[in-house]
């Protein structure tokens, strides 16, 4: 408490005497052009690129399919320009909320995965300098990039004649992922006939492996042609697209550490004749062709038309296997945790020490039993009498598919409702179908894989079907590329009608958003498979949505640089697809209950905006019910794969936010940037059990959630850092970030009576398995350093150099996020059976680019 | 004009510099199979140094070298493998499942005695990596740590299983153990025909009993994890393969699926 009235005291009485010279001005709604320090030099390589995402669980998986940007947000608000990207090293949102309240657009058309409600920021991957941010749409500002009433709404205007003109070329080199990155970009300016051009390319590989299994891949492409016509008419074309090959890092065991002692550890690679192959392999490319119409009014109204079509892919490889030992080198039961006897454990600690082939994947050891694996199929292909015999493959690679095609349209309206008072309004529609299903990868020197459902065969003595994933063709052979799994489609579609407008009176102002949309979604099974017949084929029931939601903003200008606000919203927002279809891979099942999630919020601020100093301190209050969740794992108890299908999950989500920049002696600037959050479930939720392969509802337990901290990034950071820029055009800048009250993401299961029985909660052991982990607090240190030497022939050319070093103190042991494993040993109820994972971030990273204007 | 030169150039070389990022052919390795490594010591020999109910640790750097004659390819055997050479067999124990992948039958195997122990489950001689006293009224044999497979076991080629060895169930006795062997003109009793091999409801393993037509009898002794465990068992008379296995002073056959079982001729009267 005594820290909260300090930052109350600082942010409220200081800034006051500091600016009681400066005379009022009305700053709110204006949209000024800040160059000072507080925002982030323009990097042509950012750092997000980079970033490779833990795999903990499927249900983690989900969540973390798409990198996430640290920031492409609200640059003139100070909060964000001061952490976004420092806080950004430990996946820190705004507000916990994830990225899903935040909206993203190009040109007005939001950019997001409806199936999955993930942004699609590797659509442009590379090309950042024509992709930045324009205008953003927040709590305290207002302009016409959409509405997202609980985060922030950006567009980004990619029209070449917006674009600086002249020829961009790059060059990078660093050892964050990709090792050399390249950026050519061209832009034309507006010719006299009012044609505009612009074209960029660009490319990144990691020759050499910074980190050991890891390689990312890029190249990318930007096309875009505009037409003026007359004064207020301008028609542009653009086409790009980001092809991204990237390798993921696993998430580890602390025992792997322990062992290992190395925090780098990957267990999702190994060596393939002396080569590193790693298993986890994602792909995604997936270009755009966007057409976009402006028409100008007058000065004070405008209305902008896209319209765009993408179709792509989104892949990611793993290894399957049949009647095999698990492939992983860190499954629980090989590791010396599982022996009971010292001297075998400390044999296995030994030989995972001394044998790197233990320790990584074993490809040598797959083709191997491969090499060994001779089987008889018979009524192959569904032929009866056909019988197919040879080299069965016990592992395989398989790529598992999102096609993604996705139309959509949007409308934005700027205009004046009556003198001085300024409105917009737009539509966007959404239509995206995405096509899921797997193929054969690599067999790894066998000679086929049979599309069976090897989970489905303890079902066989009742059912001899059950085992077919696709019963029109059963026991089919299957070769390289060959399709194969679940086959589905998902629609989603969505359609937002938004609303906003503002006044200031005098001394006074206020700002209404409104909204309403329509959403759904549902499945079209393409292969009907033995264990749902009559549930797998065909569409399932379609989800419709009606939401609506509005936020209310009052302010107080108290003088010309500071003022007051106070806002609160109510939104109504639809559920995902993937937490209300309980195992869309086999069937067409939902949640018995599906509903909109409500949230609520409130939030008072302080804001200073002055060329000395520049900071916003603001608390909220928010208030999340009705979300729903899915988890499919494998129960220990139940013998199975069980789902569970969870409702009502309610999150509280309070806390405070600071940020200042004060410039101090001549071109010094002091930043720091405070978040103190606090992020509780605080309902019981309710599970419903069901059986993966029969979908028979086993149980329907509570979760005993309350009060329980929400897990993953950290609740609390703060951020100092100083900056310099000299007259020379050097630019510095050092920050110091520290973070703390971070909890592993923990499993619903263990909060369970049925979990915890007999164990009681009062006891050690109960106290174990109910409260989350807290995760250390960690700090890290980043440095930033540029120059940049003017043309002496062209006044706009120039060429700059710049460094950057992330985790300057090199830590090897950052520690980005945790979780514990959705498998449970309930015979034991021993935490440690299924040890949580941690997901550790690199070490010193380093990137050093040129970048030459002219 | 100068600057489309330009332009044009740089193109060149970003698509040029593009194509370099292409995607990495693995190598597909050979087919590795180990050199296996002479034997010097057989499994007979080995054997011989156990002493029933006694655990030994193997101090010297043995080799023995069998074949893989059973595993977990049915779940008929449960963490283990039985391996024979020409002069005897024994059951190797394994901390893991699927077995069969890595030990298919057929497969040569070295197998390093060095650290190994020696001991027996109802007299049954078995290969291990410790010895359990956690309950020191039984004492029991820790299987080898999946970690540890390859530190002790050697893969070889696999060829096709050695002949089962025709015998009579009077001939056998402790040098069977841990062999495959086949006998001919036998058939379960009449109580044990039509019934399943074992309870695969309650996952219980069952004794079946099979007699020749002199009235000798043997049990055979099925796992109720077996995929064949519900099954029904053959009313005629004919051949049977399996591993020769005690329990005690209790002789059993257990086979490795049902194709070890023909029996298509006329009972014995």
């Amino acid at each position: 408490m005594k820290s909260l009235f300090f930052i109350l005291f600082i942010t409220t009485v200081a800034p006051k005497a500091m600016l009681a010279q400066i005379k009022p001005k009305t700053i709110f709604l204006q949209k000024k052009q800040i160059k000072d320090s507080v925002y982030l030099p323009n990097r042509l390589f950012t750092d997000w690129e980079t970033n490779t995402m833990p795999v903990v669980n499927e249900n983690e998986l989900k969540e973390s399919e798409e990198q996430m940007p640290p920031m492409l947000q609200a640059a003139k608000d100070p909060y964000t320009a001061i952490t976004g990207f420092q806080f950004s090293a430990l996946r820190i949102t705004a507000r916990g909320l994830g990225n899903a309240s935040n909206l993203v657009m190009v040109n007005g058309i939001p950019m997001l995965d409806l199936a999955n409600g993930t942004g699609l920021w590797s659509s442009w991957n590379g090309l950042n300098p024509i992709f930045r941010v324009g205008e953003s749409n927040t709590v305290i500002q207002q302009s016409d990039a959409g509405i997202s009433l609980l985060g922030t709404s950006s567009n980004m205007d990619i029209r070449p004649y917006k674009q600086r003109a002249g020829i961009d070329i790059g060059y990078g080199f660093g050892n964050r992922g990709a090792t050399h990155r390249l950026y050519l970009g061209m832009h034309s300016g507006l010719s006299p006939k009012g044609w505009s051009w612009g074209l960029a390319i660009a490319a990144r590989a990691s020759l050499v492996p910074m980190i050991p299994g890891v390689q990312n891949n890029g190249r990318s492409f930007f096309l875009g042609v505009d037409k003026k016509m007359g004064s207020g008419n301008v028609i542009s074309l653009a086409f790009f697209g980001a092809l991204m090959q990237t390798d993921r890092q696993a998430a580890i065991l602390k025992e792997s550490i322990d062992i290992l002692g190395d925090h780098a550890y990957n267990p999702a690679w190994g060596y393939q004749n002396g080569q590193q192959r790693n298993a986890n392999q994602t792909k995604q490319f997936l270009p755009t062709l966007l057409l976009t119409q402006e028409h100008k009014f007058s000065n004070q109204s405008f209305l902008q038309t896209s319209i765009a079509v993408s179709a792509g892919y989104r892949n990611g490889t793993g290894l399957d296997w049949y009647h095999a030992p698990d492939p992983r080198p860190d499954y629980y039961r090989y590791l010396p945790s599982y022996q009971t006897d010292p001297v075998l454990k400390e044999a296995t600690t030994q030989a995972l020490q001394n044998n790197i082939d233990l320790r990584q994947l074993n490809w040598h050891r797959f083709y191997q039993i491969n090499e060994n694996s001779f089987d008889q199929i018979i009524n192959a292909n569904g032929i009866i009498g056909n019988t197919v015999s040879g080299k069965r493959a016990s592992y395989i690679l398989e790529n598992r598919h999102q096609d993604i095609q996705r139309y959509l349209m949007a409308i934005t309206y700027h205009g004046l409702l009556k003198e001085k008072v300024f409105f917009s309004t737009g539509i966007s529609i959404q239509w995206q179908r995405s096509h899921f299903y797997k193929t054969v990868a690599d067999l790894l020197g066998a000679s086929f894989y049979v599309n069976w459902n090897q989970f489905a065969e303890s079902e066989i003595p009742n059912d001899p079907a059950a085992i077919q994933f696709d019963l029109q063709q059963p026991n089919r052979i299957l070769k390289l590329h060959d399709q194969f799994g679940y086959d589905y489609i998902m629609t989603n579609h969505k359609t937002n009608l938004w609303f906003q407008t503002a006044q200031q009176i005098g001394k006074w102002g206020w700002a209404i958003s409104l909204e309403l949309g329509s959403s759904g979604f549902w499945r079209e099974g393409l292969v009907a498979n033995g264990l749902f017949p009559d549930e797998s084929l065909g569409p399932s029931h379609k989800q419709f949505f009606i939401n609506n939601g509005g936020r209310f903003t009052l302010n107080r200008i108290l003088n010309g640089k500071t003022r007051l606000y106070l806002a609160t919203a109510i939104q109504t927002s639809p559920p995902n697809a993937d937490n209300v279809f309980i195992s869309p891979r086999t069937r067409n099942h939902q949640q018995n209950i599906v509903s909109n999630q409500q949230t609520i919020s409130a939030e008072m601020g302080y804001l200073i905006q002055s060329s000395n100093l520049k900071s916003r301190f603001s608390l909220y209050w928010m208030q999340v019910r009705n979300a729903m969740d899915v988890i499919s794992f494998y129960h220990d108890a139940y013998n199975s794969f069980v789902n569970y299908a969870i409702s009502g999950i309610g999150q509280r989500h309070l806390g405070l936010e600071w940020a200042m920049d004060a410039k101090l002696l001549g071109q010094w600037h002091f930043q720091t940037g405070i978040h103190l959050g606090n992020f509780v479930y605080n309902t019981r939720q309710f599970a419903s059990i069901t059986v993966d392969n029969t979908a028979a509802e086993l149980n329907q337990v509570f979760i005993y959630a309350k009060q329980h901290p929400i897990g993953g990034a950290p609740q609390q950071a703060i951020s100092i850092g100083f900056n310099n820029r000299t007259n020379g055009n050097w630019f510095w800048s050092i920050n110091a970030n520290f973070f703390d009250r971070q909890w592993m993401v923990w499993n619903p299961i263990r909060r369970t009576a049925e979990a915890l029985y007999p164990v009681d909660p009062n006891s050690e052991k109960g106290q174990r398995l109910l409260l989350p982990e807290r995760l250390p607090p960690q700090t890290n240190l980043n440095l930033y350093l540029s120059k940049r030497f003017i043309s002496k022939r062209n006044s706009a050319g120039h060429l700059d150099l710049s460094m950057s070093i992330n985790n300057l103190l090199n830590k090897q042991d950052l520690l980005i996020s945790a979780a514990e494993q959705l498998r449970f040993d309930f015979d034991n109820r021993d935490p440690e059976k299924f040890a949580p994972k941690y997901f550790f971030g690199q070490g010193l990273s380093m990137n050093c680019s040129i970048n030459y204007h002219f | 004009m100068k600057n489309q030169g330009f332009q044009i150039k740089g193109i060149v070389i970003i698509i040029l510099c593009l194509n370099l990022c292409c995607e990495p052919n693995y190598d597909i390795p050979p087919s590795d199979l180990a050199q296996v490594y002479a034997a010097d010591l057989t499994i007979k020999d080995l054997k011989s140094k156990h002493v029933t109910g006694k655990f030994e640790q193997w101090q010297k750097p043995n080799t023995i070298v069998g074949v893989v004659v059973a595993n977990d390819r049915t779940d008929n055997f449960y963490k283990s493998i039985v391996v024979q050479d020409s002069t005897g067999g024994i059951t190797i124990r394994l901390d893991g499942i699927k077995l069969s992948a890595n030990y298919p039958e057929g497969m040569q195997v070295a197998i390093h005695l060095k650290g190994l122990w020696l001991g027996d489950y109802g007299k049954l001689i078995q290969l291990g990596a410790g010895v359990d006293l956690s309950d020191p009224a039984y004492p029991s044999l820790f299987p080898i740590p999946q970690t540890l497979f390859d530190q002790y076991l050697v893969k070889g080629p696999v060829a096709s299983e050695p002949e089962a060895q025709l015998v009579k169930i009077t001939d056998l006795g402790n040098n069977y153990q841990s062999r495959l062997v086949q006998l001919n003109q036998v058939a379960f009793v009449a109580a044990d025909t039509g019934k399943t091999y074992a309870d695969a409801k309650n996952n219980e393993s069952l004794n079946r009993t099979i007699q020749d037509c002199n009235g000798n009898n043997i049990i055979l002794r099925t796992s109720g994890y077996a995929s064949f465990a519900p099954l029904q068992t053959p009313a005629s008379m004919g051949t049977i393969k399996g591993i020769y296995s005690v329990f005690g002073s209790t002789k059993q056959l257990v086979i490795r699926d049902t194709s070890d079982v023909r029996m298509r001729f006329p009972r014995c009267k």
